[in-house]
Formats: structure tokens, C-alpha cells, sequence
């Protein structure tokens, strides 16, 4: 017991909530809603048609899309989840923690910027589905993709919500119910305002915010713990294990594996690397982005790299340092627990500015990263279901439908999460990753390049990784399996049926081919 | 330097090298197109 008393008397008491914070977080949000609301206003007039909604004008600059690629690609779970990763595991926690960001979403900028800004210039495709329904000449695969798509982001939704929810308890102390109505209230006033090319303004705004955000709470916090040097003396006070790169103590199965087992630790990187280029999300980015030039290319990804690089690799440090101050106090803070880490180190190491800056962050991330989605789900439902099956609906009825969608996307997740919020916000919003990088990495990425891909091989390649996924996360949780395992059962298997299905069905024929891959033979 | 450190290091300059080697081969494929 004394020993006990000892550990816990060499931390930090939590940061006290309370009316100020609460002030001076709703002041940031609220400004940073305001600027994003006059942005879609005057995105409004200039958004008046069904195809124009779904995808502007393909007339967006590299900065401009380069700042929403970063803002979309990272989430709640980047601004909090991340930090909360390191937090409970320690440095093993780094690996799922966020570092491969840039492994990821590069080759999403590298491989499927040009080839989508292709299909949407030359060919008029409004949605990633539609993109897909156009290479593979198949209308069953850009309804089935868009229904694959609905399922995992949905999933993906809950997290957003939550993360809302976990920095307004934070600031405020209010019971989760609050927080979380909180969280819907200033999502659904941001999605009242629609329109993509707003939703692309805002999402540079708020990719730059999240940051700027970022980078500043992870040096101030390594600041406050004293360096990087103390930063490790103080966490091997509490637990040597902490300081471990693998950490051999926990499971191999189940979702330890992630930070216990050489498996886990490379099925991070292979996490990282097919999701950011199977988040439709990310990819619809380049659907209403201007053909580029050399100094463009460079320009967008000097954008990405920013917003996307410097802060991310800090998050990591972000959660040591709140478990160096906190010990592990926060876990037992239900519902919300490690992802605590990140709000309460902003509170106690920059006061309030520094958490209303961190708090906008959080918010921009979660704003932009579902308002994204729930564009790409009821873009999903009116262009790539409806539409092509029942091509005489009017365009009138068929964007009052969008905005009906919108409406309904947002709900399911919210009243999930209202139901039964995720646990560890990174783990759960894991899960939706592997399902839809390992389908997606197929089924966009390399059917750009890969002529002979068919759509049978797409087909196969869909299905086995829903149900993969599904099955695979339920043996996953009760510990049969561990997460990493499953995300080369996903991505293996999904490869396997992808690459064979195509090779045993035939191509499409070399006219249509020539046309969507030009003269040379790739 | 710690080994955690020195990992988390490692990662970072990586990277960045990552995204310059790619942005170079991006930019030097566009002379053939």
C-alpha cells in the first residue's frame, strides 16, 4: 500500500475543468465554425447542380487540396486517439501510434492523385465509386464499392463523434451524455452548411489547424516534462516496460499484438500504407483538383508533408509525456480513459490558450474527416445506387436525396456512439483501416495501373474482405487471434482473390482499355 | 541516445527522405509524359 501511495504521489493531479475552459473552448470552435460557414455560403451559389455538389468544379489548386488531403487523412484519432496509444502502452505504442503517417499518405498523393483527377476531368466521374465503376465497365462494382464504403466508414463515424465528445468533457467536466450531445450539436451545424468546394476550403482551413495544433501542444508538452531525456527517466520511474520498443509482458493476441509481437509491429506499417490510399475520403480529394503542373506537384506535397508529418510524428511524444505527468490515472476514467492524455497536458502545460488551440485542432480534425465521409457515403447512395440503376430520376430530386443522406449518415454513427462509445478510439477505428485499405488498395490504387484487372477479381476482392474483416475482428476481441494477424489475413487474402480473379476472367477490351490507360502497356 | 529515441528518429528522417525520393521520381517521370 505504501508503495502504491509512493507511485501515485510522484504524479500530477488532474487538471480541474470548469466554466473558463469550457468559455474559452466553445470562443475557439465557435470562430472556427463561423469562418467555416461564411466558406460555404459563398461555395453555395457556386455549388447549384448534383455533379458540381459531389465534386466542384476540377478547378482547385495544389495548396488547397494538398491542406485538405492532411485535414481528411487525419481524425479524431490522429488529434486524440494517437496520443492515447502511447499513453496506456507506452513507447511500443509509438508503431500504432501514427509514425508510418507519411509512409501512408504519400503514395496516396503519388499514385491515385493524377490517375483520379483523370477519371473525373476526362471521364466525369462525380465519386471513387463511380471512378471504379467507370475502369472495371461495371455497374455492380460501383454500387457494391459504395455499399463497402458506407459499412466501414460508418464504423469509422463513431470515432469522430467520440473524440468530440472526450475533448468537451475535458474542458467542461460534464456527464458523457453532454458531451457527446455537445459534439453532434456543432457537427450538425457544420453539415447544415453543405457543398463540396466549401467542404474543401474548410477542410484546408482545418487542416492547417490541426497542425499547427499538434506540433505546438507536442513540444510544449515535451517542454514541460523536462526533455527527452526526462521524459524516459520519468516513465521508467513509473514502469520500465514502458520504455520498451516491443512490449514482450502484454499478449500476442487480441489487440496487444499490435505493441507486443514483431507480427503486430510490421502489420502497423502495412496498416498505415494501404489505408491512407483505401480511404475514399482521401482519394475524392483529387476529384475537384485542377490538372497540376511540376511546381504544383511540389507545392501539394509540401502541403502534405506539413500537416501531415511534423505534428503526427509528435503525437506519440504528446501521450508519454501525459503518462511522465499522469501515470495511469486516466484509465480509470470511464468512458473515456487513455484518450484523455492529450486534452489534460494541453490544461496543465499551456493553460488555456494552448487547449482551446488544441481543442480547435481536435475539432477540425473530427469535422473534416466526417463531414468528408458523410459527403462520400450519400454521394455514395444518390450517384453510384440510385442513379445509375434508375438513370431517369431528375438531378433535382436526386440532390435533394444527397442532402437527405447526409442527414442520416450522421445519425447512425451518433447514436452508436451515444449506445456504446469504442473503448481505445485508435483499436476500434483500427478495424474499419484494414478493411478498407486492404480492399481498397486493390481495387483503386492498382487497378489504375494493372490493365488486366476485371471486375470479377474486384468483386471477390470486396466480399472476402468484409466478411475477413467481420469475422476476423470477432475472434480478434475475444483474444483467439491477434490484430495484426488479421490485418495480413485482410490484406493477403484480398490480394490473392483480387490478382487471381482478374487473371481467370477476361479484360475489358483493348479499345476501352486504350482509352482509360492511353497508348502505353502497363 | 536512448534506443526509443533514436528509433522515433530514425522514422522521422526516413520519411522525409521517403517523400523527397518519391516527389524526385514523380517529378522526373513527367519529362516522358
Amino acid at each position: 500500500m505504501n508503495d502504491m501511495n509512493v507511485l501515485f504521489n510522484q504524479f500530477q493531479p488532474l487538471p480541474v475543468s470548469g466554466v473558463a475552459y469550457g468559455l474559452w473552448a466553445t470562443l475557439g470552435v465557435g470562430v472556427m465554425l463561423l469562418v467555416c460557414i461564411m466558406l460555404g455560403f459563398f461555395s453555395r451559389k457556386q455549388s447549384k447542380s448534383f455533379e458540381s455538389f459531389l465534386s466542384g468544379h476540377n478547378d482547385i489548386g495544389p495548396v488547397v487540396t494538398g491542406l485538405a488531403l492532411g485535414a481528411t487523412w487525419l481524425s479524431g484519432w490522429a488529434t486524440l486517439g494517437m496520443m492515447g496509444v502511447t499513453y496506456q502502452f507506452g513507447w511500443s505504442g509509438m508503431w500504432f501510434a501514427g509514425m508510418w503517417t507519411i509512409v501512408g499518405v504519400m503514395p496516396c498523393l503519388f499514385f491515385t492523385g493524377e490517375k483520379m483527377q483523370m477519371y473525373a476531368q476526362k471521364f466525369g466521374a462525380r465519386t471513387v465509386s463511380d471512378a471504379l465503376g467507370i475502369r472495371f465497365d461495371s455497374k455492380v462494382v460501383q454500387s457494391l464499392s459504395a455499399l463497402v464504403m458506407i459499412f466501414f466508414m460508418i464504423l469509422y463515424a463513431v470515432g469522430q463523434f467520440k473524440a468530440g465528445a472526450t475533448i468537451w468533457y475535458s474542458v467542461t467536466g460534464l456527464q458523457p451524455i453532454w458531451c457527446l450531445l455537445l459534439s453532434g450539436v456543432i457537427v450538425f451545424i457544420y453539415m447544415i452548411v453543405g457543398g463540396y468546394t466549401g467542404t474543401q476550403w474548410s477542410l484546408a482551413l482545418q487542416g492547417g489547424l490541426l497542425g499547427i495544433a499538434c506540433f505546438i501542444l507536442g513540444l510544449v508538452a515535451l517542454h514541460y516534462v523536462g526533455g527527452p531525456s526526462a521524459l524516459n527517466l520519468k516513465l521508467a520511474a513509473e514502469n520500465p516496460v514502458l520504455l520498451d520498443l516491443v512490449r514482450r509482458d502484454l499478449p500476442t493476441v487480441g489487440n496487444a499484438q499490435l505493441f507486443s509481437s514483431p507480427v503486430g509491429i510490421v502489420s502497423t506499417l502495412f496498416i498505415f500504407l494501404t489505408m491512407a490510399t483505401g480511404f475514399p475520403h482521401n482519394v475524392a480529394r483529387f476529384l475537384g483538383m485542377r490538372k497540376l503542373n511540376k511546381k504544383d506537384y511540389m507545392l501539394i506535397t509540401l502541403m502534405v508533408f506539413l500537416v501531415a508529418g511534423p505534428p503526427i510524428f509528435l503525437n506519440a511524444i504528446t501521450g508519454l509525456c501525459s503518462r511522465a505527468v499522469f501515470g495511469p490515472h486516466l484509465l480509470n476514467i470511464n468512458p473515456w480513459k487513455a484518450d484523455l492524455a492529450a486534452p489534460y497536458i494541453a490544461m496543465v502545460a499551456g493553460g488555456k490558450p494552448l487547449t482551446t488551440l488544441y481543442v480547435v485542432g481536435v475539432f477540425a480534425a473530427a469535422l473534416s474527416t466526417l463531414s468528408s465521409m458523410v459527403m462520400v457515403m450519400a454521394g455514395n447512395v444518390t450517384r453510384d445506387i440510385i442513379h445509375i440503376w434508375r438513370p431517369q430520376m431528375s438531378h433535382d430530386i436526386l440532390l435533394k436525396l444527397t442532402k437527405v443522406f447526409i442527414g442520416i449518415f450522421l445519425l447512425i454513427p451518433f447514436y452508436w456512439t451515444f449506445k456504446n462509445p469504442p473503448a481505445l478510439l485508435a483499436v476500434f477505428m483500427g478495424f474499419a483501416s484494414i478493411g478498407l485499405g486492404g480492399i481498397f488498395i486493390y481495387c483503386t490504387a492498382v487497378s489504375f495501373y494493372w490493365k488486366r484487372a476485371t471486375s470479377t477479381g474486384a468483386i471477390l476482392c470486396m466480399v472476402y474482405g468484409v466478411v475477413s474483416t467481420l469475422g476476423g475482428s470477432l475472434f480478434v476481441t475475444r483474444g483467439k487471434i491477434g490484430m495484426g494477424t488479421l490485418e495480413f489475413i485482410v490484406l493477403g487474402g484480398c490480394g490473392i482473390l483480387y490478382f487471381a480473379g482478374s487473371m481467370l476472367t477476361k479484360p475489358l477490351p483493348e479499345e476501352k482499355l486504350k482509352k482509360l490507360f492511353g497508348g502505353k502497356n502497363v | 541516445m536512448d534506443s526509443n529515441w533514436l528509433a522515433w528518429w530514425l522514422v522521422v528522417v526516413l520519411s522525409t527522405l521517403f517523400t523527397i525520393l518519391g516527389l524526385v521520381l514523380r517529378i522526373r517521370g513527367w519529362k516522358n509524359e
